[in-house]
């Protein structure tokens, strides 16, 4: 059993540092729920009559966020539907796969699979250079988002989390990349995207997945030993260790940035017509030169 | 303190689960630990021979 006691007198099975407050499993999901409810409200991420394309990659992020969209879609009258691009990783995106198509089998979800070698002409595991991670990053928040606007849906829901959302300050920052943090939409291409987990730690997702029975693939993607998100990650995991609250207070620093000044436009790329920040958008970029290779 | 992590022995200094993920070099942040099956806190005491089985935080790409 264990001695350290939530507030409401069950025993605890986490710790949130930076409120120095025990919880119960039991809490701890009420809280995360509150948490979901609360970011979609405050910012009306979700509207009666939205059809939501959730993007599912199998990992916990996403399968939690599955499981959180299905519960919604009992209290709002909204529809969703799971997309997940499979980059054609051998051993990775395969297992992963399977692990969304039980749980959307299961919620009666459907569920759309779209591949990097139909959309690009070849998968991950055949592009013999570097750079796996900028291309297939790219190529993926592409394909989401042509995707969802070819099937119907209003908004993407994707999994990012409190720790996404800080690493990519906090990458933004060391490329010295105003522009990222604060731009704005300007194509009508592009699908609203909302993420209704940004506020919740990485760590209390697994810990409400694991409390919740919810299955998730725990593989690491076998490419992104060599990433600079990866590297920042363990600097700001670090930093959260011996500063409790770091993680919140630099996504709060993005928050803030965002408002100073004019911000960036996306609009449409002159080649494929689909949204970018630039005049041809970075998945033209990368496709020529995965034509050329 | 003697303690397992996952099934290797670690000599713990301090009395609590971040003491023993310290002890191993392991990041608090990275880790949720269950013992007996049991997720526990990361300042949940801990007894000797206690046997911890850590959850990788990170996953996915």
């Amino acid at each position: 059993m264990n001695s350290q006691k939530c507030n409401c007198g069950k025993p605890a099975v986490y710790l949130r540092l930076n409120e120095g407050r025990h919880y119960c499993g039991l809490c701890l999901t009420r809280q995360i729920e509150r948490n979901f409810t609360k970011t979609i409200a405050k910012e009306n991420m979700v509207k009666k009559g939205d059809s939501i394309a959730v993007g599912v990659s199998g990992g916990k992020d996403s399968m939690v966020l599955l499981h959180l969209m299905n519960k919604l879609r009992k209290k709002v009258p909204i529809k969703i539907f799971a997309i997940t691009i499979d980059e054609g990783i051998k051993g990775y995106r395969n297992k992963s796969l399977a692990v969304v198509a039980d749980l959307t089998k299961e919620m009666e979800i459907e569920h759309h699979v779209f591949s990097f070698k139909d959309e690009i002409g070849a998968s991950l595991d055949e592009l013999k250079e570097s750079k796996f991670c900028t291309k297939c990053g790219v190529f993926r928040r592409y394909m989401l988002n042509k995707k969802s606007r070819e099937l119907g849906a209003t908004k993407l829901a994707v999994g990012h989390n409190l720790d996404d959302e800080a690493q990519s300050v906090l990458m933004n920052v060391m490329r010295g990349d105003v522009g990222r943090i604060k731009r704005k939409n300007g194509s009508n291409k592009f699908v609203p995207r909302i993420k209704p987990l940004k506020n919740i730690p990485e760590k209390e997702l697994v810990a409400y997945a694991i409390i919740n029975n919810i299955p998730y693939f725990e593989g690491e993607c076998p490419y992104s030993f060599d990433n600079m998100r990866r590297d920042v990650q363990t600097i700001i995991n670090e930093m959260e260790a011996k500063h409790p609250g770091t993680k919140n207070q630099i996504v709060k620093f993005g928050q803030k940035v965002r408002f100073v000044k004019e911000p960036q436009n996306i609009k449409d790329c002159s080649k494929c017509g689909e949204p970018s920040s630039q005049e041809v958008c970075k998945a033209c970029q990368l496709r020529e030169e995965v034509k050329k290779s | 303190m003697k303690v397992k992590i996952n099934g290797k022995l670690v000599l713990v200094k301090g009395k609590t689960v971040k003491d023993a993920l310290n002890s191993a070099k392991i990041n608090s942040e990275t880790v949720l630990v269950k013992r007996k099956g049991q997720l526990i806190p990361q300042d949940e005491p801990l007894k000797d021979n206690d046997a911890l089985e850590l959850i990788a935080v990170i996953s996915g790409g």
